[in-house]
């Protein structure tokens, strides 16, 4: 990580970066909880639910907005957490850690709803799929939610060809709106390689979206 | 990108100006790349927006009652897919293979490795001046010849009891 950033000319820390107090997430209250939880304090665990509920249902609906689906994956999330919180190992904080599995969660959701689609309509004769595609369009709901559902669409998609890392920070940068400074304290690396890392991510995403543009003028 | 837009991105689309250098506005009108590749960054950035749920969302009463049925019921489940977890079902694997080749080369040796004993006829011994086949091959292993005596022996024995009621 250091290496990635010494190999790209960021501004180097004490520049433009001002040097900040590592946070230290083995010694806060957050970490003691988590200890709880590690011994199998269902207490603790209890905390833990309500404390992170509300986030992770809104981190969930911004990605699906389906109030039944946040609910399902909202119950894994936690039941994940629950089984491998043993695996914490405080090197970010815990809203970092519960935030990547919730994004991981979200998009194994959408993996697998595609293959369920994919084979649930090759169950389907032509005729059935003529008389699908006539009823999608009769209740058509006009052309904002279209236009905001194909945004949303085409975002998930192009965050699917990152690493789960990656995306996980671009989302913390741009959905949450955390600065820099705050991602360097949440993930425990420094604002150099929070930058490069989100550089790289961000023309990752740029080359995506102009493969899947060529690919769209192919067709 | 080159460097005095790299290094500002994120303040750029953070839309923090005092911390941008003078170096970025320079070299943004200078450079037809950088400028059109950060239009494109932005237009990312703008995306990415769509995926802000504009409001907080409490879930329906009881949710940590069903996140615990839940993990019940996943616990119970776990006893058995724990045989299917990659890392334990590879060492797993690598375990039974190992077994398997162990045991396959344990009788392998041992058959190989196990002396081949000539099968002494009873009958032939049985009869007195025949020759005796099992003397002859045991002669070359001394190891059997004391039980092969002590086979002609109990014949003998049994020969001479059998005269006897005769």
């Amino acid at each position: 990580m250091s290496g990635l950033a010494g190999a790209l000319p960021f501004p180097a820390s004490g520049t433009s970066t001002k040097a900040r107090a590592r946070v230290d997430h083995r010694n806060s209250e957050e970490a003691a909880l988590v200890r709880r939880v590690q011994a199998r304090d269902e207490i603790a665990f209890r905390e833990i639910v309500e404390r992170y509920q509300a986030k992770v249902f809104s981190i969930i609906y911004g990605i699906l907005r389906n109030h039944n689906d946040a609910e399902d994956i909202a119950q894994q999330v936690f039941s994940k957490i629950y089984f491998s919180i043993q695996n914490f190992d405080f090197r970010s904080s815990l809203l970092t850690w519960i935030y990547k599995i919730t994004v991981n969660e979200c998009y194994d959701y959408l993996r697998k709803k595609r293959v369920r689609k994919l084979v649930y309509e090759s169950d389907f004769t032509e005729e059935d799929a003529q008389r699908m595609q006539n009823t999608e369009a009769a209740t058509d709901q006009g052309p904002a939610v279209d236009t905001q559902l194909a945004r949303r669409d085409l975002v998930l998609k192009l965050l699917a060809k990152l690493s789960t890392e990656d995306r996980s920070l671009l989302m913390l940068k741009e959905v949450e709106g955390h600065s820099v400074e705050e991602l360097s304290q949440m993930t425990g690396m420094n604002e150099n390689t929070i930058k490069v890392k989100l550089f790289r991510a961000r023309q990752k995403l740029v080359k995506a979206a102009q493969r899947l543009n060529r690919g769209a003028g192919k067709l | 990108m080159h460097e005095p837009i790299r290094d500002n991105l994120e303040d750029y689309l953070r839309g923090s100006a005092s911390k941008i250098s003078q170096d970025f506005q320079a070299h943004l009108e200078a450079c037809g790349d950088c400028a059109g590749e950060l239009r494109e960054i932005e237009g990312q950035a703008e995306l990415l927006h769509a995926l802000r749920p504009g409001k907080e969302i409490e879930p329906s009463a009881g949710f940590y009652a069903r996140v615990m049925d839940r993990i019940e019921a996943q616990g119970r489940a776990s006893i058995w897919s724990v045989l299917l977890e990659p890392a334990f079902g590879r060492r797993l694997a690598v375990a039974c293979a190992t077994l398997v080749v162990l045991l396959g080369t344990y009788f392998v040796a041992s058959e190989l490795s196990e002396p081949i004993v000539a099968v002494a006829p009873t009958v032939a011994t049985a009869i007195p001046g025949s020759p005796d086949l099992s003397a002859r091959s045991s002669e070359d292993q001394p190891a059997d010849r004391d039980s092969a005596q002590q086979q002609r022996q109990r014949d003998a024995v049994l020969v001479n009891l059998a005269s006897f009621h005769e």
